[in-house]
C-alpha cells in the first residue's frame, strides 16, 4: 500500500506541477496578447496559436500521471511495492520538474513574440520558431519519465 | 530549383495609352512593376520622375475614408456575413464604373464621417457630464447656491472637505467663537462640509488644523440639486442623440455591400496609382520597368499588343547578383507546404526553394505526431470540404490542403500504430498494420530517429548540391562528404553487423575533417587546431537527431490523451443522463484533444523543418513576387483573366 501512495504522489507531481507551468505560461501569454489584441483585433487568431503553445505542459504531465494510474491499481494494473512506488515517484519528477519551469519560460518567450507580431505580423513563424525551442526540453522530459514508468 | 526564372521587363508606352496598358497589366497580373533607379537605367537622363504623390494620396484618402465607412457601419447590418458566405461576384466592367460613378455610396461616406465626428463629440461632452456629475453629487443636500458661498465684509465662506477620521475626530469643543461648520454631505472617505467664520476669528487656523480642504466650484451659481438635474438631463439628451444616429447608421447599413465594392474598386485604383508613381516619363510617353517570369513573356506580348499600337517593349537578364522578386512554382501537392517556408522566410532568390523536399517530411512527420487514424479522417475530411465547399483563395486555400494531406497522413501512421480515437487495437478486431508504439518504445524512437538521421542528411545532401552546382566540388566533398562518412560511419558503429566497417569510416571520415575543415585558417597549427575543434560538432549533429524524439512524445500525447476521453466517458453511463453525459465527454474531448495536437503537430513539424532541416542549407531573405494585380478583400472580380499557371 505505501507503494501505491508513493506512486500516487508522483502522479500528482506531473499533473501538478506541469500544470502549474502551463497555467503560468499560458496567462503570461495571455497578458501581452490582449494588449496587442486591444489595438488591432485582428491579430486575435495569431497571439492565441503563440498563447496555446506553453499549454502543452500540461497535458504531458496529465499523460504521465495517467500512465501511473493505470499502472499502480487506481484505474488498473496491479499495487506496487515500496520499491516499485518510489521508483514511480523518481519517473515522474522529469517531467513534474521540467514541464513547470519550461512551460513558464516558454510562456516568457512566447509573450515577447507577442510583441514580435504587434510589429510585424508576418514574423509569426519566428515567434513560433522562439518559444517551440524551449518547448523541446519538456518534450524529452516527458519522453525520460514515459521510457522510466514504462520500464518499472 | 523551383524558384521561377525572372526577366526584367522595360516597357515605352504613349501617355495617352497609359490607363489602358496599365490595366491590361493589372490584370494580366504577373508583372512587378519596380522603382527605376535613375543611375542605372536606361533612358533616365531623357525621362523625369512621374509626379503622382497628388493623385495617389487623393486615392488613398479615398480607400480610408471608405474603409473607415464600411467599419463604421458594419456592427449595424442585419445581414452578418461569416466566414462560409461566398464573397459578392462582380466584373471588371463593374468595377470600374463603380470607381468613376459612385454616386450615392461617396455621400453616404461624407454622412457616415459626419456620424462619427458627432459620436465622438457626444463621448467627450458625455465623460464630461459624468465628471461634473460626480464631483457635484455629493453635495446633493446643501440647499444654499453656489454663487451664495463667497465672502462678506467680514465673513468668510466655504466649502470642502474634511478626511472621514478627521471629523469624527474633530475638537469640537476647541473650536474658536464665531466659527460656524457643518457638515451637507458625504464622500467615498471625506465629509462636505459647509463652514461660515469671521474673518477676524481663529477660524481658518483651527479649520487648517481640522484637516479641511477648501473646493471651489467654478462656474457653478445654483444649487448642487439644480446642477445635477441639469447634468441628468444634458446626459439623457446626449444618449438619445446617439440613439438617433445609430438609428440612422442602421438604415444606411442597406448599403455596405456597395461600400464594400467601391472599396475593393478603390484598391485596385489605389496600386494601378502606386505603380505609377515608379514610373518615368517624358512630355508624351512614360517608362515602365519591372519583372515577369520568363515563361510568361510571350503571353504578355500577345495581349499588349491587342491593348495598344504605339509601344516598345524589350527584355533583359537580371544582373548576376541582382536580387529578383521570388515566385515559386511548384506542383499542386506540393503548394500546400510552401505555407510552411512562408512562415519562415521567403528564399533568396539565389538560394533553393525548399519545398519539394520538404513536403514529404512534412507530411510523414505531421502524422507520426498526431498519429491517431479517427482524427486523421476527421482532419482531412474538415480540410477536403473546406477546399471543396468554401472557395478558398490563396493562404486559407493552402491551409485547408494543408490540413487535408496531414489528414491523410495522420490516417495512413493511425493504421500503421493502430491507433483510432485513442482505442488501441479497437478491441482486437483491428490490428496495427506495423506495431503499437506503447508496446515497444525503444523500437519507434528507433524509428524516429532513423527518420532524423535521413532528413539530417537530405538537408546537408541540399547544401551539397548547391556547392557543386556553384562550382564549389571541393567545399561538397570536404563539408558535407567527410561528415556523411564521418557520422555513418559513427552510426554503423553502434549495430554490431557494421561494427568493423563503421570504425574505419568513422576514423577516416574524422581524418578528413580534421585534415580539411580548418582550410580557411592561416598556418598549420590553427589550421588543424581548427579542423579537430570541428569535430565538436558531432554534439550539434547528435541533438539535431535526439529532437526528433518529439515524433514519438507528442504521437504519445495524442493517443494517451485520446484514451484518457475514453475512459472518463466509460465511467460515466448507465443512465439516460449517464449516456448524454459519455457522448458529450466523447465529443468535446476529442474535439479539444484534436485542436490542441493539430497545433501541437503543425508547430513541431514545422520546428524540425526550420531548425534542423533549414538549417542545414537555406537561405532566406527574398523578397516575395508582388505583381501589379486585382487584389480584393470583399467581392470577387468574375473576369479577371484566368489566373495564370504560375
Amino acid at each position: 500500500m505505501t507503494g501505491q501512495v508513493y506512486a500516487i504522489i508522483g502522479a500528482a507531481l506531473a499533473v501538478g506541477m506541469a500544470g502549474m507551468g502551463s497555467a503560468i505560461g499560458v496567462g503570461i501569454v495571455g497578458q501581452a496578447a490582449a494588449g496587442v489584441v486591444s489595438e488591432d483585433p485582428d491579430k486575435f487568431g495569431q497571439t492565441l496559436l503563440l498563447q496555446a503553445l506553453p499549454g502543452t505542459q500540461g497535458i504531458y504531465g496529465l499523460l504521465i500521471g495517467f500512465i501511473v494510474m493505470s499502472k499502480v491499481g487506481i484505474l488498473g494494473g496491479t499495487v506496487p511495492d515500496l520499491g516499485q512506488g518510489l521508483l514511480v515517484l523518481g519517473a515522474c519528477l522529469p517531467i513534474g520538474i521540467v514541464g513547470l519551469v519550461s512551460a513558464i519560460y516558454q510562456g516568457k518567450a512566447a509573450a515577447a513574440g507577442v510583441g514580435l507580431v504587434a510589429k510585424r505580423s508576418e514574423e509569426l513563424g519566428k515567434a513560433i520558431t522562439f518559444a517551440v525551442l524551449v518547448e523541446t526540453y519538456a518534450v524529452l522530459a516527458l519522453l525520460a519519465s514515459f521510457l522510466m514508468v514504462n520500464g518499472i | 530549383m523551383a524558384i521561377v526564372e525572372m526577366k526584367k521587363v522595360f516597357l515605352i508606352g504613349m501617355e495617352r495609352d497609359q490607363e489602358d496598358i496599365l490595366r491590361y497589366i493589372q490584370r494580366f497580373g504577373r508583372v512587378e512593376v519596380s522603382e527605376i533607379h535613375p543611375e542605372t537605367d536606361p533612358l533616365s537622363e531623357e525621362t523625369i520622375a512621374v509626379d503622382a504623390h497628388t493623385g495617389l494620396d487623393r486615392i488613398q484618402q479615398r480607400v480610408d475614408s471608405v474603409g473607415a465607412a464600411i467599419s463604421f457601419l458594419a456592427p449595424y447590418t442585419e445581414k452578418k456575413s461569416g466566414f462560409l458566405t461566398p464573397k459578392p461576384v462582380k466584373t471588371l466592367e463593374e468595377m470600374r464604373t463603380l470607381v468613376e460613378e459612385p454616386g450615392e455610396l461617396m455621400d453616404i461616406v461624407d454622412t457616415v464621417q459626419g456620424y462619427t465626428e458627432i459620436l465622438s463629440e457626444i463621448r467627450t461632452k458625455r465623460l464630461q457630464y459624468t465628471n461634473l456629475l460626480e464631483q457635484v453629487i455629493p453635495w446633493e443636500a446643501m440647499d444654499a447656491p453656489y454663487g451664495d458661498i463667497e465672502a462678506t465684509a467680514h465673513t468668510q465662506m466655504a466649502v470642502g472637505f474634511i478626511p472621514q477620521e478627521r471629523w469624527d475626530a474633530l475638537d469640537r469643543a476647541g473650536m474658536p467663537e464665531l466659527v460656524h461648520i457643518e457638515q451637507v454631505g458625504a464622500d467615498q472617505d471625506a465629509v462636505c462640509v459647509f463652514t461660515a467664520y469671521h474673518m477676524d476669528s481663529d477660524g481658518e487656523e483651527w479649520l487648517k488644523d481640522a484637516g479641511f480642504s477648501r473646493t471651489a466650484f467654478s462656474g457653478l451659481s445654483d444649487t448642487a440639486a439644480a446642477h445635477i438635474a441639469q447634468y441628468r438631463e444634458e446626459l439623457k439628451g446626449l444618449s438619445e442623440r446617439e440613439e438617433s444616429i445609430q438609428n440612422q447608421a442602421k438604415e444606411l447599413a442597406d448599403h455596405l455591400e456597395g461600400l464594400q465594392g467601391l472599396y475593393d474598386a478603390l484598391s485596385m485604383e489605389l496600386s494601378k496609382a502606386q505603380a505609377v508613381r515608379r514610373m518615368r516619363r517624358t512630355d508624351t510617353t512614360f517608362l515602365l520597368r519591372g519583372w515577369i517570369p520568363a515563361q510568361l513573356i510571350e503571353d504578355f506580348n500577345d495581349g499588349l499588343d491587342k491593348t495598344a499600337a504605339d509601344i516598345y517593349v524589350w527584355y533583359e537578364e537580371p544582373a548576376p547578383d541582382e536580387e529578383f522578386p521570388v515566385l515559386i512554382d511548384n506542383p499542386a501537392v506540393v503548394q500546400p507546404f510552401e505555407f510552411v517556408t512562408d512562415l519562415y522566410s521567403t528564399p533568396s532568390p539565389h538560394g533553393v526553394d525548399p519545398n519539394k523536399i520538404m513536403a514529404p517530411f512534412f507530411f510523414i512527420f505531421f502524422g507520426m505526431m498526431l498519429s491517431d487514424g479517427g482524427y486523421g479522417a476527421v482532419l482531412a475530411l474538415v480540410g477536403g470540404l473546406a477546399l471543396w465547399k468554401l472557395r478558398l483563395k490563396g493562404g486559407m486555400a493552402r491551409m485547408a490542403a494543408l490540413l487535408a494531406l496531414g489528414g491523410i497522413s495522420t490516417l495512413i501512421w493511425g493504421a500503421l500504430y493502430g491507433g483510432w480515437f485513442g482505442e488501441w487495437n479497437f478491441g482486437g478486431r483491428v490490428g496495427p498494420l506495423w506495431f503499437n508504439p506503447m508496446d515497444d518504445p525503444i523500437k519507434t524512437l528507433i524509428v524516429c530517429f532513423a527518420f532524423g538521421f535521413i532528413h539530417v542528411f537530405v538537408g546537408m545532401g541540399v547544401k551539397a548540391y548547391q556547392n557543386i552546382k556553384a562550382g564549389r566540388v571541393l567545399d561538397a566533398l570536404f563539408d558535407q562528404g567527410f561528415w556523411y562518412v564521418f557520422l555513418a560511419g559513427l552510426v554503423m558503429l553502434a549495430l554490431p553487423a557494421t561494427a568493423t566497417a563503421g570504425q574505419f569510416m568513422a576514423i577516416g571520415g574524422a581524418l578528413g575533417l580534421i585534415l580539411t575543415q580548418g582550410r580557411k585558417q592561416e598556418g598549420i597549427v590553427k589550421k588543424l587546431l581548427s579542423g579537430v575543434m570541428s569535430l565538436y560538432d558531432t554534439t550539434g549533429f547528435l541533438s539535431d537527431i535526439l529532437s526528433y524524439s518529439r515524433l514519438f512524445a507528442l504521437g504519445l500525447a495524442t493517443g494517451v490523451i485520446a484514451s484518457v476521453i475514453n475512459q472518463l466517458a466509460a465511467m460515466l453511463g448507465g443512465s439516460w443522463y449517464g449516456v448524454i453525459m459519455q457522448v458529450l465527454i466523447l465529443v468535446g474531448g476529442h474535439i479539444f484533444n484534436i485542436l490542441i495536437n493539430l497545433l501541437g503537430a503543425f508547430v513541431h513539424a514545422s520546428r524540425l523543418q526550420y531548425i534542423e532541416f533549414f538549417g542545414k542549407f537555406f537561405e532566406g531573405g527574398g523578397k516575395a513576387f508582388s505583381p501589379l494585380s486585382i487584389q480584393t478583400k470583399y467581392v470577387e472580380v468574375t473576369d479577371k483573366k484566368e489566373a495564370h499557371a504560375l
